[in-house]
């Protein structure tokens, strides 16, 4: 994967998810470690103040990975975090997009700043990530 | 909640969860399949061999496979927090170095900052970050997490 041409300005191409369902929830429960019941147990959810079960930060945070990975490549990606900005539903079909925000030196190599987002289909904000990519 | 110096000295330099943990096949290609990851460098050794890995790489969260090797519950109980007011505001990671199934890893966990702040609709909140330290069999940093914590007020 090369980063060699990224500019400020660059935008990643889109990835746009499948439906989520509460079996991939479920699926990244186990993956992850996370057995809250909010994220699985509908009653619990509800009783807690949520429409429905939602999904995991965490599990927002590594589909926008996947976007860093498509558009960055793993070995260039120095850094990546996420701020859990809004829940996701079962049925929410996600959007995932980026852009290169800065390009600078650091150490002895160039890398570039990226912002990424992830979000539901009618806009609502579910992660904003960051990435810093080396440019090689 | 007690807005003091105390409560704040108190969690500081607090161990939240230190364990040695392996970073298994089984459980990368788990974690790529929960995120709709189909890079088969993640989840075929032959790929990643091609690829020029050793073996599997860790996706890019590969460190929360590090969470099954401890007792999620120890931080809440050393934090001395209400998980029922205890939210995942934030996290983020620098990889120093690249990692690949079978590797045996080592994760030193602490806090590192408790502020209390003043939420945007006036409630009291403590942001409580955590740092943790990933090495290698050798002792050398493969990548650093930060998570901060929103603890809302009662």
């Amino acid at each position: 994967m090369s980063t060699s041409t990224l500019e400020i300005g660059d935008e990643a191409p889109e990835l746009r998810t499948d439906p989520v369902t509460r079996a991939q929830i479920v699926r990244y429960a186990g993956a992850g470690g996370d057995f809250n019941p909010i994220h699985y147990d509908d009653g619990y959810a509800r009783e807690a103040g949520m429409p429905s079960v939602f999904g995991h930060g965490l599990l927002a945070a590594g589909i926008v990975s996947r976007l860093a990975h498509r558009w960055l490549g793993l070995d260039n990606v120095r850094a990546f975090g996420a701020r859990f900005t809004g829940q996701f539903f079962p049925g929410d079909v996600l959007t995932c997009g980026g852009r290169v925000v800065d390009v600078r030196r650091a150490g002895s190599d160039r890398v570039a700043d990226c912002e990424l987002w992830l979000r539901r289909e009618n806009g609502d904000e579910v992660v904003r990530a960051t990435a810093t990519a080396r440019i090689a | 909640m007690q807005q003091t110096d105390e409560v704040i000295e108190s969690i500081l330099g607090v161990d939240v969860g230190s364990a040695d943990f392996p970073l298994e096949s089984g459980k990368i290609r788990e974690l790529a399949f929960a995120i709709g990851e189909d890079d088969p460098v993640f989840t075929d050794p032959e790929a990643a061999r091609a690829a020029g890995y050793r073996a599997p790489p860790g996706p890019l969260t590969w460190p929360v496979l590090a969470g099954h090797w401890r007792d999620g519950d120890e931080m809440i109980r050393r934090l001395r927090v209400d998980p029922g007011r205890l939210l995942h505001g934030e996290i983020s990671w620098e990889y120093l170095r690249p990692v690949t199934a079978g590797m045996k890893l080592h994760a030193d966990r602490q806090v590192v900052d408790a502020t209390f702040k003043t939420g945007n609709r006036g409630g009291e909140m403590r942001l409580i970050t955590v740092a943790t330290t990933y090495t290698d069999g050798d002792g050398a940093e493969v990548a650093r997490q930060t998570d901060v914590y929103i603890e809302r007020g009662a």
